[in-house]
């Protein structure tokens, strides 16, 4: 077997492309997962009239839930609130003549509908229902956490187009290499009577065949990894479970990605490099 | 077959042919006899299309060179046989696919004259790349795709420039056989005449200015 060194640095450079840039974009959408997951986490409380009665507060919960975005809608109960304090602060029961608690609802959205401008728009709907005395949520929180999340995601983008762009440089360079070192074949080809579009379909050919080589290659290598790292492994701040669900979406993607790249850089060096000769 | 009327052609500030012509009749062996640097290369090149006379007219079959397009030189080089002066051998491909490309990659059913590997003695050799083979192999190789397919016009540049004297004789009495049996009409250039039988071109190449 006759052996191309080219091709052979092409198929690595393939490999570390898809390896690094799938790997490095399931950390990052499991970090952003987390920060989603932690931000549908944080409630609105619904606070009901004293007078309300519990029928009443019923149906406003069953209204509640039908809201766009609503997961969890969960009634504390006068009592139960009131068992809270006592046992809590460890306050003499006596004291009190009468429960001061209201009726009360803890409300959790989806982590899409977790943001200030959601829960006005929702909160100034709620208030309408009579039952309604007041409605309370950790503003400063959530203003805080979208912006974070706002930033996490803006300089994700910012280092991974960096990243793509700075591929798609080594990606050009080295089919330059594989063209050049490849031309006084194609001339001699040309020469032979050979016309260029077939020639470009055997650099096409060349420049292919080690990408989808180094996907397969891919794919395997982090089948074994994981299977190792779940069999003999588990670093317990690593959730495999946040990055195993981006995991296969980002190999699918980086490699569509890695083909796309083969086949653009390989006609832009044909284009720029070829001669009628 | 080829006529090369008032051609001329300069590299840079040095002129190589200064209005050269002649003319290659069918079913002959014609030789160009030079020294180095003196542009017998060159005008095989402008045959087949490679370089660009400044001006003049080089006829080959019965169309003028300079006149075709690119896809037409591409289709001028397919009723050629070409020996190059550098091999040029396909170095990713074994010897018996750098003969078969020719036909493969065009997808023509060219009849291939399997009795040149004996006469050349390269049969043993099909299965194996270019760089295993020695230079003179690979010459004896790069002579057989030239003449393999029967082509009406070879082009030879320097073809027994790396052989032995046992085997130069051997490639001048091939060329002979193919001349005679099956009509092949021969252009060779080299540094001395390589038979008398062949006649030798008057193209007058040292009007080196």
């Amino acid at each position: 077997m006759k052996k191309n060194n080219v091709g052979i640095a092409f198929f690595f450079v393939v490999t570390a492309f898809v390896l690094t840039m799938s790997i490095l974009m399931s950390i990052f959408f499991g970090i952003n997962r987390y920060v989603m997951e932690q931000k549908s986490h944080i409630p609105m409380y619904v606070f009901c009239l004293p007078s309300a009665d519990k029928s009443s507060v019923d149906n406003l919960v069953a209204s509640i839930e039908q809201q766009k975005g609503v997961i969890k809608a969960h009634i504390i109960y006068k009592e139960e609130a009131f068992k809270e304090m006592v046992s809590k602060f460890s306050i003499d029961k006596s004291l009190f003549d009468k429960n001061p608690f209201p009726y009360s609802i803890e409300l959790f959205f989806e982590s899409k509908y977790t943001n200030v401008k959601y829960f006005q728009s929702f909160e100034n709907k709620i208030k309408s229902n009579k039952v309604v005395e007041s409605v309370r949520y950790p503003k400063n929180i959530l203003i805080n956490i979208n912006s974070v999340l706002k930033r996490v995601t803006i300089l994700g983008d910012a280092i991974f187009s960096i990243l793509y762009a700075v591929e798609f440089i080594v990606f050009i360079s080295i089919i330059t290499v594989l063209y050049s070192h490849k031309r006084n074949d194609f001339n001699t080809l040309k020469f032979l009577g050979i016309t260029r579009p077939k020639i470009f379909f055997l650099f096409l050919k060349k420049t292919l065949l080690p990408a989808v080589f180094a996907s397969l290659f891919s794919v395997l290598f982090i089948i074994l990894i994981y299977f190792f790292y779940d069999k003999y492994a588990n670093i317990y701040y690593i959730d495999k479970a946040l990055f195993t669900s981006s995991l296969l979406t980002t190999f699918i993607l980086n490699i569509a990605i890695g083909i796309l790249f083969t086949l653009f850089s390989s006609f832009f060096v044909f284009a720029v490099n070829d001669e009628k000769v | 077959m080829v006529e090369f009327i008032e051609v001329v052609k300069s590299f840079g500030k040095k002129r190589v042919l200064d209005g050269l012509n002649f003319r290659v009749p069918s079913n002959t062996i014609n030789q160009i006899v030079g020294d180095q640097s003196t542009g017998k290369s060159t005008i095989l090149k402008m045959i087949y299309g490679a370089v660009k006379p400044d001006s003049g007219y080089i006829r080959v079959f019965d169309s003028n060179v300079a006149d075709l397009n690119y896809s037409g030189i591409i289709l001028l080089r397919r009723y050629l046989g070409i020996i190059f002066e550098d091999i040029r051998l396909i170095s990713g491909l074994r010897v018996k696919d750098n003969i078969s490309i020719i036909t493969r990659m065009t997808k023509r059913k060219l009849y291939l004259s399997e009795d040149i590997f004996d006469m050349l003695s390269v049969g043993h050799l099909l299965d194996k790349y270019p760089s295993e083979l020695s230079l003179s192999e690979q010459s004896l190789i790069n002579i057989a795709r030239g003449i393999i397919f029967n082509f009406p016009l070879v082009l030879a540049d320097e073809p027994v420039r790396y052989l032995s004297s046992q085997y130069k004789k051997k490639v001048v009495e091939l060329f002979k056989y193919l001349n005679k049996d099956r009509g092949i009409t021969f252009l060779i250039t080299s540094q001395s005449a390589l038979d008398d039988e062949f006649n030798i071109l008057d193209v007058s190449l040292n009007e080196k200015k």
